[in-house]
């Protein structure tokens, strides 16, 4: 046996524990290279894409200013505090207002609307009791005829639990802030890599000689990676892959960009379910204001917030806040960020300026319902969610807050007189004109987020079905006059037979047409709707607005069919606009974050119904105020509108109908389980309505008159043509050449009496000729 | 006049005793039994009783009939339209609205005029200057809805009236293409 040389066990014995070193050592690399650049794409495609979900924000309409508009100053500054503006004196910078007396200083925010930009305006409002009446820019001194306030933020489309934020430009961040957290925060952060040993030496020294934890030791850089893409673990192998993910983000961006994005990033407070991101929204949140108008003292609370949000809450622990604040302001004094004067300053500013935290948000949850449906027919979830789409809508806040004060209000007497303790009820309202929805409540407590019965109720809707009958029978020639028989019937229908009544179980006999909508007479409506034809009455509804499928029971007729609030208002909104038939809109316009508009949802009408038919139905709807269902209403001002009251069987639903020059309103009450509720259309729903007409000082009714229309007066019982000195005569609207003619030139009667008179007279004028030829003879 | 004349002839014992009035009682005697004559006998009976309908009229938008006579017009252009609006919020509205379209900027001037007919939304005008916005967009059938909008307001204006009715039918025409 050949024994191996010293030499060559020495070799082996060095040669096996090398190349294994080598071995592990290359695949250690290989395991680095392939980790490193797991981890490089990670940061890039999460740091290159769309960095944060933004969820949808969803605005009210821009409130519009001009002299002569009816406006309170309690009214304007309860808008102003809605869309987030802040009270100071003197005001000086966008979002703050100052009223003194009847005057109201402000400065309006930039604002990108559909159109472009609008810039921050110093406006000066001068009110009298309930209008405008000067308006002026408050630099230039120039009186201006019209403008708009940056409209206010009423809510958005995110989960439950969620992270908000303002997502700030570079170049919008203020050079104080910007000096200040790097002060603060990371002092070596534009000349370090990524990580900074001497930081971690430093902090590690502080801390040691302290006793605990003063400093931390981590880079902005890898505070925004720990936020950003890594979970609160505190383990080794964290540090690690962090340190690792900041020198990459280092080698990839540059610190500006890093900068920026730990500014939007950063974890600042908590708003119920809503993270308070960035020091963007941390601005607005805490002090209403825009990042670049923070004074010394606000930038010094927000930076030193960043170590503990809820610890160093100036709502909260304004304590905390306030020794934070203070050793923040030292440091910036020490760097010579600040003078010794804004230090001094600084240190005495009360935290006084923190807003008490609002809760405008989401305050709408009807309103929000609507847009929403609106908005994912055409829109993905995920859109709404996270793209920081901006969704300007057309809800009126005024009108709105009216509602809901009026509903709860009538609805609570209603109950307690009824003793209902489960009433509820809905209202919309909308721009007579424009179809613009402006207000809708889906509930007695318009704060339920839950079931939106202005949208999802499908009720019964009784005689609100009836100018589509009366409109059917004035397309194919009946006039405001035709007699009607409100005399009993029955009719069969699938082997039964159906026998209608009125409200009242009386007959009322001949009645003219106007008067049988009015006192909404149910035998007549009837009669009425069968001569026209069903199919007639159902092309009609449809015509209307309705898209549903109808079936031609005769039943219809007196509105045996369900509907919704907001489907009835698109029924009454072609009437309330003349015949045009306008979708109701709840939403202007969409834009995407860089403000690039999306979808305008324009303004569109189509003419249904001739223009001189609505103002005949229109003019019958006026008699349902005056003389009809709708007389009930009293208003401490002549007020007079157009309307229908509705009522279902066994007074289970209390329905109205209405409008007025500027708006149409429909109001429904009843009950969840569809139990009756003791109210009809004139003692439930029509009282709400007034109220809500009356609160937002609606003026009455102006319909515009259409060339081709004719004025007779009718006698209310004959329904013969009468004059003036008939007391029981009333004048009607008539398509001209339609009109009864005058009792002196029509009636044959007359004709004949008047052809006999002059008869005479020239038989007797024939005689005196005759006569006198006989003298001359 | 002919109320007068009733009168003359109902009092026929008064003509009677004055002999003197004769000619001017023939006279009127000759008028009445033309007037007689001439009233509208034909008119639809009264009260009306209810006709089946005949002609359906739904859903065939638009309803509001426009005159056929109207002569064949050139392109209507914005410069045509000699409105000057009330001075005011929606006036001024109104004015930004035609600078836009003279700039050629059409969809501003849309949001212009929304904002205008939100403040005075009857103003026959501010129709009109709409549906040229959207001839201008080739919305033509939007036009001419838009053009019936303006012509329920245009109450006496017939300088209003016939604009629109140019437009319906330059509209009509795009249509037919």
């Amino acid at each position: 046996m050949k024994k191996k040389s010293p030499t060559q066990k020495k070799s082996l014995k060095t040669i096996v524990p090398v190349t294994l070193a080598i071995f592990i050592f290359l695949l250690a690399g290989l395991y680095c290279v392939n980790y490193i650049s797991q981890v490089n794409d990670e940061i890039r495609q999460k740091f290159d894409g769309k960095r944060w979900s933004v969820p949808a924000v969803i605005y009210a309409r821009p409130l519009e200013l001009y002299p002569g508009m009816q406006l309170t100053p309690d009214m304007f500054i309860q808008e102003l505090q809605l869309a987030g503006y802040r009270q100071e004196n003197p005001v000086q910078s966008p979002g703050g207002y100052f009223r003194k007396n009847s005057t109201i200083n402000l400065i309006t925010r930039d604002f990108s609307f559909p159109s472009g930009i609008e810039k921050s305006t110093s406006l000066r409002i001068t009110f009298s009791a309930n209008s405008i009446t000067n308006l002026s820019n408050n630099k230039t001194g120039e009186e201006l005829t019209f403008t708009r306030i940056d409209p206010a933020r009423i809510g958005s489309f995110h989960p439950l639990i969620h992270e908000d934020r303002l997502v700030l430009k570079s170049s919008e961040i203020p050079e104080i802030l910007r000096q200040c957290l790097i002060t603060v925060e990371d002092k070596n952060f534009n000349t370090h890599y990524g990580v900074s040993p001497t930081g971690i030496l430093r902090a590690l020294y502080a801390n040691m000689r302290a006793g605990r934890t003063v400093q931390g030791g981590s880079t902005l850089t890898q505070q925004l990676v720990k936020n950003f893409f890594l979970n609160r673990d505190r383990t080794l192998s964290r540090k690690i892959q962090e340190a690792v993910m900041a020198i990459l983000l280092e080698y990839h961006y540059t610190k500006e960009d890093i900068f920026t994005a730990y500014l939007n990033e950063v974890f600042l407070g908590q708003d119920g379910g809503r993270a308070i991101h960035g020091f963007g929204l941390a601005s607005q949140f805490y002090f209403r204001r825009n990042i670049n108008d923070l004074s010394v003292a606000q930038v010094a609370t927000l930076v030193g917030m960043v170590k503990g949000p809820s610890y160093y809450d100036p709502r909260k622990n304004p304590e905390n806040c306030l020794a934070r604040r203070e050793i923040i302001l030292r440091l910036m004094l020490d760097d010579n960020i600040i003078t010794q004067e804004d230090f001094t300053l600084a240190q005495k500013s009360p935290l006084s300026d923190v807003v008490p935290q609002g809760n405008g948000f989401n305050r709408f949850p009807a309103f929000l319902d609507l847009v929403r449906r609106q908005l994912t027919e055409q829109y993905k979830e995920d859109d709404l969610k996270s793209n920081g789409l901006k969704i300007l809508t057309t809800l009126d806040p005024q009108i709105q807050w009216n509602t809901e004060k009026q509903i709860k209000e009538s609805t609570s007497v209603l109950a307690n007189k009824t003793d209902q303790k489960q009433l509820q009820g809905a209202m919309i309202v909308t721009g007579r004109e424009n179809g613009e929805v402006q207000a809708i409540v889906g509930s007695v407590n318009p704060l339920d987020a839950g079931f939106n019965r202005a949208v999802d109720a499908q009720r019964q809707i009784g005689s609100l079905v009836k100018p589509a009958v009366y409109l059917a029978a004035l397309a194919r020639g009946y006039t405001l006059a035709s007699p009607i028989m409100d005399v009993s019937l029955a009719i069969n229908n699938d082997g039964k037979s159906w026998r209608p009544e009125n409200y009242d179980k009386k007959e009322h006999g001949q009645v003219a047409l106007y008067a049988a909508l009015a006192k909404s007479y149910n035998l007549a409506t009837v009669r009425l709707g069968m001569d026209v034809g069903m199919q007639n009455v159902i092309t009609t509804i449809k015509s209307l607005g309705y898209s549903e499928q109808l079936q031609p029971y005769p039943s219809l007729l007196l509105g045996s069919v369900t509907m919704s609030p907001l489907q009835i208002c698109q029924i009454y909104q072609t009437i309330a606009s003349g015949g045009f038939y306008l979708p109701l809109r709840s939403i202007h316009s969409v834009m995407d974050s860089d403000d690039k508009v999306l979808t305008r949802y324009a303004l569109e009408v189509e003419q249904r119904f001739s223009p001189e038919l609505i103002f005949l139905l229109t003019h019958a709807l006026e008699r349902v105020m005056h003389e009809g269902t709708g007389s009930r209403l009293q208003f401490s001002k002549d007020r007079f509108y157009a309307g229908k009251t509705g009522t279902s069987n066994d007074l289970r639903d209390s329905w109205f109908a209405g409008f007025s020059d500027a708006h149409l309103a429909v109001v429904w009450l009843g009950r969840d389980d569809n139990k009756p509720v003791s109210l009809t259309g004139s003692t439930g729903a029509l009282r709400v309505w007034g109220k809500v007409m009356e609160a937002i000082n609606s003026n009455s009714l102006e319909a515009t008159e259409p060339e081709n229309i004719a004025w007779q007066r009718i006698d209310t019982t004959t329904l013969q043509p009468a004059t003036a000195i008939n007391r029981n005569s009333t004048l009607l609207p008539f398509v001209s050449g339609t009109e009864p003619v005058t009792s002196w030139s029509a009636p044959e009667i007359d004709l004949q009496k008047i052809e006999d008179g002059a008869k005479k007279v020239e038989d007797g004028a024939k005689k005196i000729l005759e006569s006198l030829n006989n003298l001359f003879k | 006049m002919q109320k007068d004349s009733m009168k003359i002839c109902t009092t026929e014992k008064t003509a009677n005793r004055y002999a003197s009035l004769l000619p001017a009682l023939l006279l009127a005697t000759l008028l009445l039994h033309g007037c007689a004559v001439k009233r509208p006998v034909q008119r639809p009976d009264y009260p009306a009783t209810p006709t089946t309908p005949t002609t359906p009229t739904y859903p065939t938008p638009p309803a509001y009939p426009t005159p056929a006579e109207t002569p064949v017009p050139p392109p209507v252009k914005s410069d045509q339209i000699k409105y000057t609006p009330k001075i005011g919020p929606a006036g001024s509205l109104y004015q930004q609205a035609t600078a836009s379209i003279s700039a050629g900027d059409y969809d501003k001037a849309e949001l212009a005029l929304e904002r205008a007919l939100r403040i005075e939304p009857r103003n026959g005008h501010y129709w009109y200057t709409m549906a040229q916005v959207k001839y201008e967009q080739k919305q033509y059938s939007q036009t001419i809805h838009l053009c019936l909008k303006s012509k329920s307001f245009a109450g006496k204006s017939d300088q209003l009236k016939q604009l629109n009715d140019r437009l319906i039918q330059d509209a009509r025409q795009q249509l037919n293409e």
